[in-house]
């Protein structure tokens, strides 16, 4: 009698545990199978396209906004030409600390983001505010004397 | 006489459903919510967050590009853990401190909420 | 009358009155209690404003900010449930925070109740989960804006950042695949997580009883 008592106890025992295994089993799979489905399925990192841009918007001296109309996807696109010493650099608007775009401050002279003050100059440097890398500079190319900058979209 | 349940609590708990009910429909009637400016890429916006994520972007304004998890995830985390332990934290240091501990963050968040809300 | 008692009958619960009728109330608990049931009016409102607007709403790139106008201009009373979807969030907050800070004063959260203030607490994260992804369905300015700093925040972790960034947005920017993602755990996986927590947080009250005033 005892020894049944104890076979059933060690019964139980292993069920217990094989529950408690399978009922592991189940919640890792759960997580794994989520993991995988919110995986997504081919994310791209998207290469510069080049778009031209209109010979009026190109600073003689200073900074311009120019708007890039993408047409295949009817959006539009703000990048910020400067030009110095001669120099052309284009400037992606996106701050470099949380992803809002900057603004042009015309009397300051820098670039303001809206969302927690950081500036930078015009050369694209981070001087004030929680950000510390410079804009992020977009490709230019200049082809029979016309301006294309790269955007990645 | 003791108060029961029911009939007594139960009418009370029904009368303040109600009554949040009304407030949520006066609410909704009054201020009604607004369509917002379509997405664009173009001009320049002023984001803000809800007013109960207010404290959270106004924290970030303090940990620059290569911190913000600081700040963003962190200390909300910190903040979290303090709460869900609180039980045992009680038991730890007494009600007296916990109590002021918690005051102290509520205060924060409020002023945070304040400042950026304001700005 | 027969045929609830029918109902009742065959699913046993002739004597359900006794769980949720006949529970000790202790002397001396004030009106502060209340905002627990403030709470939980304040999510019914929402969930069922929720399910009205979800009949309406289109969760894609193209069509998201178009069926929002669609639901304030066109639909019968869309104004007014999109309304109350929004404030009975906005109560829900408020009174959630109300309700925790009286359990803190009144030491309700003492045993044999801690579980029951943790439950408590992880609703709340999800209640404040729930309002981040909604945000997003608008499709506006601030919707979208609100996303990229969001989701940037998660993207700043080290080392792993990148990837939480990818399953978060479903690609490198907030695009409509980061829409359906969030719409799917706005009216789906939050609210689900939420009924679990909330029998949890009613079965431990209504087993432990409200703890005695002080």
């Amino acid at each position: 009698m005892l020894t049944d008592r104890k076979v059933g106890e060690e019964r139980r025992f292993f069920l217990k545990k094989l529950f408690n295994f399978l009922f592991f089993l189940a919640s890792i799979s759960f997580t794994l199978l989520g993991l995988i489905v919110f995986k997504p399925s081919n994310p791209k990192r998207r290469d510069y396209i080049f778009y031209s841009v209109p010979e009026d918007r190109i600073p003689n001296e200073g900074v311009k906004k120019v708007d890039i109309k993408i047409e295949n996807l009817s959006k539009s696109f703000k990048i910020f030409l400067v030009k110095k010493d001669n120099s052309l650099i284009a400037f992606s608007p996106a701050c470099t600390h949380l992803g809002c775009f900057v603004n042009f401050d015309i009397n300051s002279m820098e670039f303001v983001c809206p969302c927690h003050g950081g500036r930078y100059d015009i050369e694209g440097k981070a001087v004030a505010g929680p950000p510390k890398d410079p804009l992020n500079r977009l490709p230019i190319k200049i082809e029979n004397k016309k301006v294309y900058v790269g955007i990645k979209i | 006489m003791k108060k029961k349940f029911y009939p007594d609590y139960l009418v009370e708990i029904l009368f303040f459903a109600i009554i949040t009910f009304e407030l949520i429909l006066i609410l909704a009637f009054v201020f009604p919510p607004q369509i917002g400016k379509e997405i664009d890429f173009l001009g320049s916006y002023k984001p803000r967050p809800e007013w109960y994520y207010l404290w959270l972007f106004f924290l970030l304004r303090f940990f620059p590009a290569d911190t913000v998890f600081i700040g963003g995830i962190l200390i909300p985390l910190v903040v979290l853990s303090f709460l869900i332990f609180i039980p045992w934290i009680d038991k730890k240091i007494g009600w007296r401190l916990t109590a002021l501990i918690a005051f102290a963050i509520l205060v924060l968040l409020i002023v945070a909420t304040l400042i950026e809300g304001l700005l | 009358m027969s045929i609830i008692d029918w109902f009742l009958d065959r699913f046993r619960l002739k004597t359900l009155h006794r769980g949720i009728f006949d529970r000790d109330i202790p002397e001396g608990i004030n009106y502060f209690y209340c905002f627990g049931g403030i709470a939980f009016t304040a999510l019914l409102v929402c969930i069922i404003s929720g399910l009205f607007l979800s009949v309406h709403y289109i969760p894609s790139e193209k069509e998201a900010y178009q069926s929002i106008i669609k639901i304030h201009e066109e639909v019968y009373l869309g104004k007014l449930i999109r309304g109350l979807h929004k404030w009975s969030a906005n109560v829900l907050i408020v009174s959630i925070v109300i309700h925790s800070i009286r359990v803190f004063i009144t030491k309700s959260y003492r045993p044999p109740r801690e579980l029951n203030w943790i439950v408590g607490v992880l609703i709340f994260v999800v209640v404040m989960l729930e309002s981040f992804t909604g945000y997003l369905l608008l499709w506006d300015q601030k919707a979208y804006w609100a996303t990229v700093v969001g989701t940037n925040i998660a993207g700043s972790i080290p080392i792993i950042g990148e990837t939480v960034l990818l399953l978060i947005r479903g690609d490198y920017e907030v695009t409509g695949k980061t829409l359906i993602r969030f719409y799917s755990l706005h009216i789906l996986w939050f609210p689900l997580i939420m009924m679990i927590l909330l029998w949890a947080h009613f079965h431990m009250i209504k087993r432990l009883g409200i703890s005695k005033p002080l």
